[in-house]
């Protein structure tokens, strides 16, 4: 699905990311672990088109489309999803609103006309439901005055409506308690499928233990150093991540 | 363009007025005179820093930096007749109805020239009581306004409709329109007022509104201004609450080439409450002035204002909000705040927010802000899909919405929304 070939990447001379290989197939589930500035959310930003970032070197090929040479809105609507580390505040803007405009940009480039109204609401219904999120949030501006945990549901409820091929959840378990973390991992496994796949970046095997990857990674200072299967995640929390950096 | 107005309104000329009324003007002309010599330096002062970004001067001459270009394409109307209010059109500067007094559920009104002899008792108290005698622009138009609009309501009236006033300038020649509404004793009002031009005439007018707005009054006015880029407009709301009174004041201004709009509030007993806020979207070379004066002259009243403004090309735009407490305006709550958001590196904004503070026990509060559009949330709409251009008006839009939703007529709110739009 998404295969990322000797990636180079940093924010004017100060390289982050030095060398990122990293291929994922359609039904899989990779886990990226590492402590904070390796470019865990660097990587995330890249794939997802963020411009703050400069490109250096390597490729991304997303079903074979050279993903680098595509808007971030072309992007998203062709199948990847970012659930944001900080889900940004738009005061004004209705989230419904918001939701009902993301869906029909997704739509208009599938094809497909606009959606209707009442068949918008319905699906904005069950969407919710399978998140647990409080509907009423439906009709406050995007994110503003949500709280740390409805802001990461939110993030849920959004991939849920766009249905992508590829999602990346950046950090979403940090900000939730342990019942809210149930909900939302149970809502992403419900969402999971063998067509598509998901990125987990996370501090912390205990998203793990709900949201199960076929392989981790650690990402230490902007390169892969070690790949493994799901027992790699239950081992760093014991270890800690020292004795991978040599 | 003035298809929607009906043919049966035409100008009237300037009425003869009693002399209760002459005498103002005659008094207000010789201070006119007198301005610049007797005026104290420190008073001066004070008045040139007052207009220290738009210069009186400016409006009485041609100015070659204003509105040589138009913005938007015709001058589109909204279509008036699907509004349910009851409507009052003014005509250059003219009430365009017939010579008498009209009460339409709940609303008395007819030119202010009429009204002073119909109903002296009212107007001989009110008329020249607010207006600002220190101010060159609020005496010119005294000095020289002949005629205007005259509202009032009789003390608990609650009306149906909102009440719609549009107010067309069609001629280049110099307008000066006087207002006075009255609100009574614990009545209810809802009033919009839409001034507008015709596309191709470079207007100039000096408009003045007294508005008293007696104890226990609710009143919700709602100022929206859609002239011509060639247009150069001055206007004054003189405000006075009694006790117990609140008044909501919004001022949008649409479009304009040229406009100062001085907002003027006396809390002047105890327990009124006011809020005042701000819309302005310019682009081009649009020079839009806001200043906005709270005079806190009683205790436990509390005010409260926001002024938004969202500025492209080279426009020039200013926010000046004056607030004073006075000694005895004890328990004040004055907050005060201004955001902007500037669509280009050319487009200026001038803020300065100015708090006086004479009485200990008060809370107050103000704050401006001004930026460009929120790079992170264009990309985290762009990041679900939404194109960037899409994403831009959705954040504009969700930034004007706040000063929008207070049109209290959706009709009019959807309209003013897609006139906006068409700017950016």
């Amino acid at each position: 699905m998404i295969k990322i070939t000797d990636l180079h990447a940093g924010i004017g001379s100060k390289e982050i990311l030095k060398g990122i290989n990293l291929e994922i197939k359609a039904g899989e589930v990779h886990a990226i672990m590492g402590p904070n500035g390796s470019g865990k959310s660097t990587l995330a930003s890249i794939i997802t088109g963020n411009s703050k970032f400069d490109i250096t070197g390597g490729s991304i090929e997303f079903e074979e489309n050279d993903l680098l040479e595509m808007s971030p809105e072309d992007r998203a609507n062709a199948g990847i999803f970012l659930s944001f580390q900080y889900p940004v505040e738009i005061p004004g803007v209705a989230m419904s609103s918001f939701m009902k405009a993301a869906f029909n940009e997704k739509r208009k480039y599938n094809k497909l006309a606009p959606i209707d109204s009442a068949s918008f609401l319905k699906i904005m219904r069950e969407k919710a439901a399978l998140v647990g999120m409080d509907l009423s949030l439906l009709h406050r501006p995007v994110n503003e005055g949500f709280s740390g945990g409805e802001k990461k549901r939110n993030e849920i409820f959004q991939m849920a409506m766009l249905e992508p091929k590829l999602a990346i959840l950046d950090e979403t378990d940090s900000g939730l308690d342990i019942d809210a973390l149930r909900i939302v991992s149970e809502g992403v496994n419900k969402l999971k499928s063998k067509d598509n796949a998901l990125i987990v970046i996370t501090h912390y095997q205990r998203l793990l233990d709900y949201i199960v990857p076929d392989f981790v990674h650690v990402l230490y200072d902007g390169r892969i150093v070690k790949s493994a299967g799901r027992e790699l995640a239950p081992e760093l929390e014991e270890k800690g991540y020292d004795w991978l950096k040599h | 363009m003035m298809n929607n107005i009906p043919n049966s309104i035409k100008s009237v000329s300037p009425k003869r007025l009693p002399e209760y009324m002459t005498a103002q003007q005659q008094k207000a002309l010789d201070k006119l005179e007198k301005f610049d010599a007797e005026t104290p330096d420190i008073h001066m002062e004070q008045y040139r820093e007052k207009y220290r970004h738009t210069p009186v001067e400016k409006f009485f001459t041609e100015d070659d930096t204003v509105g040589k270009t138009s913005h938007g394409t015709e001058n589109e109307h909204p279509n008036f007749s699907e509004i349910d209010a009851v409507k009052i059109f003014m005509i250059n500067g003219v009430y365009a109805g017939r010579d008498q007094i009209v009460s339409d559920d709940g609303y008395i009104y007819g030119s202010l020239a009429t009204a002073a002899f119909a109903m002296p008792e009212i107007v001989q108290k009110y008329y020249n009581q607010i207006s600002d005698e220190s101010d060159k622009i609020a005496l010119t138009n005294t000095a020289f306004a002949h005629n205007g609009l005259f509202v009032t309501m009789e003390s608990g009236t609650i009306p149906r409709k909102p009440l719609l006033i549009i107010d067309i300038t069609d001629t280049d020649i110099t307008e000066q329109e006087r207002n006075l509404f009255v609100f009574a004793k614990a009545c209810i009002a809802n009033v919009i007022i839409y001034t507008t031009s015709s596309t191709d005439v470079a207007t100039f007018t000096n408009n003045l509104s007294e508005i008293a707005v007696e104890q226990d009054a609710q009143v919700n006015i709602v100022r929206i201004h859609n002239r011509d880029s060639l247009s150069r407009h001055f206007a004054s709301d003189c405000c006075r609450q009694y006790a117990g009174s609140s008044l909501e004041l919004t001022n949008i201004i649409v479009n304009g080439g040229l406009a100062r709009q001085n907002t003027e509030v006396h809390l002047s007993e105890k327990r009124c409450n006011s809020n005042l806020y701000g819309l302005v979207t310019a682009a081009g070379s649009q020079h839009i002035d806001n200043y906005t004066f709270i005079d806190h002259a009683a205790p436990e009243c509390q005010s409260n204002e926001l002024y938004k403004y969202i500025l492209n090309d080279k426009a020039l735009n200013i926010f000046n909000g004056r607030i004073l407490v006075r000694p005895d305006a004890q328990k004040t709550l004055a907050f005060q705040s201004n955001k902007n958001i500037l669509l280009s590196a050319e487009a200026k904004i001038h803020t300065k927010p100015q708090l006086e503070i004479y009485a200990d026990d008060v809370k107050c509060s103000h704050g401006t802000t001004t930026g460009q559009l929120n790079e992170e949330a264009l990309f985290y709409m762009q990041a679900r899909g939404i194109n960037k251009k899409t994403a831009e008006i959705m954040i504009m839009t969700g930034f004007a919405n706040e000063i929008l939703k207070k049109i209290n007529n959706p009709q009019l709110e959807d309209y003013i929304r897609t006139e906006i739009l068409k700017k950016f």
